[in-house]
């Protein structure tokens, strides 16, 4: 008998198991149901949340593993603070002891080595081998090389993205720490898509602003591969041409044909030559190497470079059993943490019906929410509801669609610490 | 209800069955290295059981509330858990037709039908 057969036999009778249970004495969820192996991989913002709702949801008959090869978590979502130095990288720390102790998630800090997706078996890096009856991917992002980046490789290793919290970050802080008023920041944009949509636009908006505060003044250049701000347009406008006034210059569509590390310049074939103390080039974005390289076919998203999935249950549209979820999946939705959370919902309650032979929710509502800082006391926001669209099989905007704030205010900055607070305790704890 | 009973000792007997195969099937496959031991699965269970009423119609629309009201609406700052369903519902109603950019909650609101609403509603009344 297949393991398959054999566990969908057993979620029929689910009612039968909680009844034996809770005959021979022992606790028993009220809503376990579902039983089945389920290995996630990857433990950030979608990852995280996917392991712990399976088991909140799903009950004890889930036996669920985390595979993630680092102990610790750096949030990504509020790092441009770390750049001016009103965060520490050490606050922005996550880690898994309470998805074990609480959820009784097994962690496993390894990485993965194969997928053997017939035999629904995953190999790790200590040559533990993980049997499934679903798998969730969760890799995030990795990047594409820079195009043409010249010059020692001392300097080049100056040229950092930052766009992953850890050493970059701490990296670009001090280089932007080292630099006066008569100094530029240039940062570079990456055509879409990209993790978090807002992001590097925040991050222009904080650095002029500490820059401004602590240094008296500066350049900033915004080089963007984009026709236009990609998210919170009237926000960061008024930021750019008011707030930022002076300080920040915005030059869309930007083609770059090379980097010199050694004299800080950046070519383009559009927009002219550009110098500066600091580059920070965040370079063209990909799904995480475990989707690109994985050779059986789950890159079958946008340009090859992303993962198709079913948005009703995020299974791959190329592999069965195998879910993909954050950024690293091909959707209508942003790449970000917040809807990264909410897809993982989605996917784990997927998971749950499926392995009890239930039916998977038809029609799924998923939301992204993110605070911005424009300046040290002021920020804004942009939200949006998404909603399962039958005809086109994708999750729409729905409501009042994308939606940024009237402006930014500093009680937007409360809101935005309670929002960090609470969605990563929604994910880690 | 003595219906209900016969259904329920009978698919027991059925899980009994399904456990013996269980327990073969996990010997031969041999069970992921460190499995949690039985002290600690019953403790995780103890404390699942106390989380709240969450097998109800609105968990998965509810879930989307929980990044910023917190996990079943439970957080610190924010905490809507146990609000009455009317309150929770009018809240929502009233912020559906104001200007979405003026409050984030607007937007949201206006993200769900009613009969969503009510669904979170009473989900949220219930933790």
């Amino acid at each position: 008998m297949k393991r398959r057969d054999f566990f969908a036999g057993l979620g029929a009778t689910a009612i039968g198991l909680s009844f034996l249970k809770s005959a021979m004495g022992e606790s028993f969820t009220a809503n376990a149901g579902a039983v089945g192996r389920v290995v996630v991989v990857g433990g950030g913002m979608a990852g995280t949340t996917a392991a712990k709702f399976l088991r909140l949801w799903g009950g004890i008959g889930l036996d669920v593993t985390l595979v993630e090869p680092n102990a610790t978590y750096y949030s990504n979502i509020f790092s441009n603070m770390v750049l001016t130095g009103e965060r520490t990288l050490s606050q922005l720390a996550y880690n898994y002891s309470t998805l074990s102790s609480k959820y009784g998630v097994k962690v496993r800090n390894y990485s993965v080595k194969s997928i053997d997706y017939i035999g629904k078996r995953v190999t790790l890096s200590n040559g533990t081998s993980l049997p499934y009856d679903r798998l969730i991917l969760a890799p995030g992002i990795d990047f594409e090389p820079l195009p043409s980046l010249t010059g020692s490789s001392a300097n080049q290793a100056k040229i950092v993205h930052a766009w992953k919290a850890g050493a970059q970050t701490t990296s670009l802080q001090n280089q932007i720490k080292s630099m006066t008023k008569s100094d530029t920041f240039i940062l570079t944009i990456p055509p879409k898509p990209y993790r978090c949509p807002p992001g590097p636009y925040e991050r222009a908006c904080v650095v002029a602003d500490y820059l401004k505060r602590t240094k008296g003044g500066g350049k900033v250049i915004i080089l963007d591969a984009n026709n236009g701000i990609q998210a919170e347009p009237k926000n960061f406008t008024n930021a750019f041409n008011i707030t930022h006034k002076g300080i920040i210059t915005y030059v869309p569509n930007v083609q770059i044909s090379g980097i010199n590390a050694d004299t800080m310049t950046i070519n383009t074939l559009t927009s002219g030559t550009f110098k500066g103390k600091v580059i920070n080039a965040i370079p063209a974005h990909k799904a995480g190497n475990l989707i690109t390289q994985s050779g059986i076919g789950l890159a079958n998203g946008l340009a090859g470079k992303w993962a198709g999935v079913n948005v009703l249950t995020y299974e791959s549209t190329a592999v069965p059993f195998i879910h993909i979820i954050g950024d690293a999946s091909s959707t209508t939705q942003p790449k970000a943490g917040h809807l990264a959370n909410a897809e993982a919902k989605v996917c784990a309650d997927a998971i749950i019906q499926l392995l009890q032979n239930g039916t998977v929710n038809p029609s799924p509502v998923t939301n992204s929410s993110c605070f911005t800082p424009i300046t040290q006391t002021t920020a804004s926001w942009l939200s949006a509801v998404y909603s399962y669209d039958p005809a086109s099989g994708t999750m729409v905007p729905t409501g009042t669609g994308i939606t940024e704030s009237n402006g930014y205010n500093s009680e937007n900055v409360e809101d935005m610490h309670k929002w960090f607070t609470n969605l990563m305790a929604d994910t880690f704890s | 209800m003595k219906k209900n009973i016969m259904k329920i000792l009978a698919a027991g007997v059925l899980s009994m069955l399904a456990i013996i195969f269980s327990i073969t099937s996990c010997t031969k496959e041999s069970l992921p290295e460190t499995s949690l031991d039985e002290a600690a699965l019953n403790e995780q269970s103890a404390f699942l059981l106390k989380a709240g009423n969450i097998d109800l119609p609105g968990r998965t629309l509810a879930a989307n509330c929980f990044q910023c009201h917190g996990t079943n609406g439970n957080a610190g700052e924010l905490k809507i858990a146990g609000e009455s369903s009317s309150e929770i519902v009018s809240e929502l109603m009233e912020m559906k037709s104001k200007n979405p950019g003026s409050n984030i909650m607007n937007v949201h609101a206006a993200g769900y039908t009613t009969e969503q609403i009510k669904l979170i509603g009473d989900y949220f009344s219930k933790q």
